[in-house]
């Protein structure tokens, strides 16, 4: 124990040093009223030891998208888990209870440095950035600390489990509040099927009318192989190639930043158009 | 069960249905139980019990196979019909849409697929694009698995439905 904690002690203090994250290009900042530039990114998982390869491969996916400026980036779940290979664990150990012992009190260690570093590219960055960790999902916004919905640029975002965007009445009680972008950090599964996924947040962009970010982690995960896509959604009439998807990645075991620019206003107007429909439906509930 | 879903054409693999289910149209005898309509309303007929009912929006019927919701126009979107289907044990829930153009056609199609997973009850969409009606069929998998939608066509289908109860409800087997 007492190893583990002078290790997260060096960890943090070196985790202090901002020079280590990429700065952005801010100049760019200057964009169109009503348009709101998204990042999602899809990780291979890799095993790291320490904050400054942390860093470093962190900086991989904000190098690719520093040009970009985003206003909001959503990496995965699972976070802190990139960073096992901090702790001498033995992963392999045949003692299984123990090797829940030590990972559960690890990665409540980790946890925290990979929410303060979270915290530092959104306020290095003046954006919002989501993502998850073993302690569940959470967001920054220009280095605060958001609740599950915040808002950014004028535009309410939402941070959903991959669980809860399979829930249209819990979705539609944010629509209804104007929420206009669902963001879902997630972990692939060995067992990664198109159409299972598109009843989640590809599949409620169509029925509740958001767009949909969804960041993964997939690739070797310690014995098993994870597999998914990592997507950003909208609503099938906003989509170029009406399939319902602004940006997709093809490979299920690929890195991968999906950069975008979301047209609000269209949104919004689209939303508008079925308004009414849904107004006649509350009549309609009522009556019933 | 045999299952007509679209125009109803007077051929002999035709003749015997159990079920037919078709845009707003006149129909001819041969099917045991008819339900047509439009975005506007619906009317189920039954040839063995000389019945004959009408609704508009929303309504359970109650066929000898079972319970039948059908919803028409756009509420037939609405998560709540697919939740009351399911919660009356119906057997499938028939909506009646109208699109205007092939964004909405394709967006209807993803939602009701939707309706049809997250909800487990089989939908069977008859959605109107410029007077063409596309017969769209899609229900749940397995538990815990999405199934891809089991029919869309523009022409006529029939398909073979095997119905049996256990004791978490109706289950039917396409």
């Amino acid at each position: 124990m007492l190893f583990q904690k002078i290790f997260l002690s060096l960890l943090e203090s070196r985790l202090k040093d901002k020079k280590r994250i990429l700065p952005t290009t801010l100049s760019f900042k200057k964009r169109n009223p009503g348009v709101l530039r998204v990042a999602t990114v899809q990780i291979n998982y890799i095993r790291l030891s320490g904050i400054v390869e942390f860093s470093l491969f962190i900086n991989q996916y904000l190098q690719k998208m520093s040009n970009f400026s985003p206003d909001l980036i959503v990496f995965p779940s699972l976070m802190d888990y990139l960073l096992l290979g901090t702790f001498p664990i033995n992963l392999f150990s045949k003692d299984k209870r123990k090797l829940l012992k030590d990972m559960k009190f690890c990665l409540h260690l980790l946890n925290r440095s990979v929410v303060e570093y979270m915290k530092m590219i959104s306020q290095m960055w003046k954006c919002g950035v989501v993502f998850g960790t073993s302690q569940g999902v959470a967001g920054f916004l220009n280095g605060s600390e958001t609740e599950r919905v915040f808002e950014t640029n004028n535009v309410k975002v939402l941070i959903a489990s991959k669980q809860s965007v399979r829930n249209s009445f819990y979705l539609r009680k944010h629509t209804d509040a104007e929420v206009k972008i669902v963001a879902v950090p997630t972990v692939g599964i060995p067992s990664y099927d198109d159409w299972s996924e598109k009843i989640g947040i590809w599949g409620h962009s169509q029925l509740l009318g958001f767009y949909g970010l969804r960041a993964t982690m997939s690739g070797n995960f310690f014995n098993m192989k994870l597999k998914d896509a990592a997507e950003i959604t909208a609503p099938i009439p906003l989509t170029e190639k009406l399939d319902g998807y602004i940006a997709k990645n093809t490979d299920t075991t690929d890195d991968v930043v999906l950069l975008a620019e979301l047209d609000i206003d269209r949104l919004s107007k689209y939303i508008a158009s079925r308004k009414m429909s849904h107004n006649k439906y509350r009549l309609f509930l009522k009556n019933t | 069960m045999k299952l007509l879903l679209g125009r109803q054409i007077a051929l002999l693999e035709f003749i015997h249905v159990d079920l037919a289910i078709s845009w707003l149209e006149e129909h001819f005898s041969g099917a045991k139980i008819y339900i047509t309509g439009s975005e506007k309303g619906f009317v189920y007929l039954s040839e063995e019990n000389h019945e004959m009912l009408q609704g508009s929006e929303f309504d359970i019927i109650k066929t000898p196979y079972g319970n039948i919701a059908i919803a028409s126009g756009e509420l037939s979107l609405l998560p709540e019909l697919s939740a009351k289907a399911r919660k009356e044990n119906s057997l499938m829930l028939v909506p009646f849409l109208k699109v205007q153009e092939i964004s909405e056609l394709l967006q209807a199609k993803a939602s009701f697929w939707v309706l049809s997973q997250e909800f487990r009850i089989p939908i069977i969409a008859l959605i109107n694009l410029r007077e063409l009606c596309h017969h769209y069929f899609c229900a749940p998998g397995p538990r815990f698995k999405q199934r891809k939608p089991i029919a869309d066509s523009v022409t006529p289908l029939t398909l073979d439905l095997e119905i049996s109860k256990t004791d978490s409800g109706l289950v039917l087997t396409v």
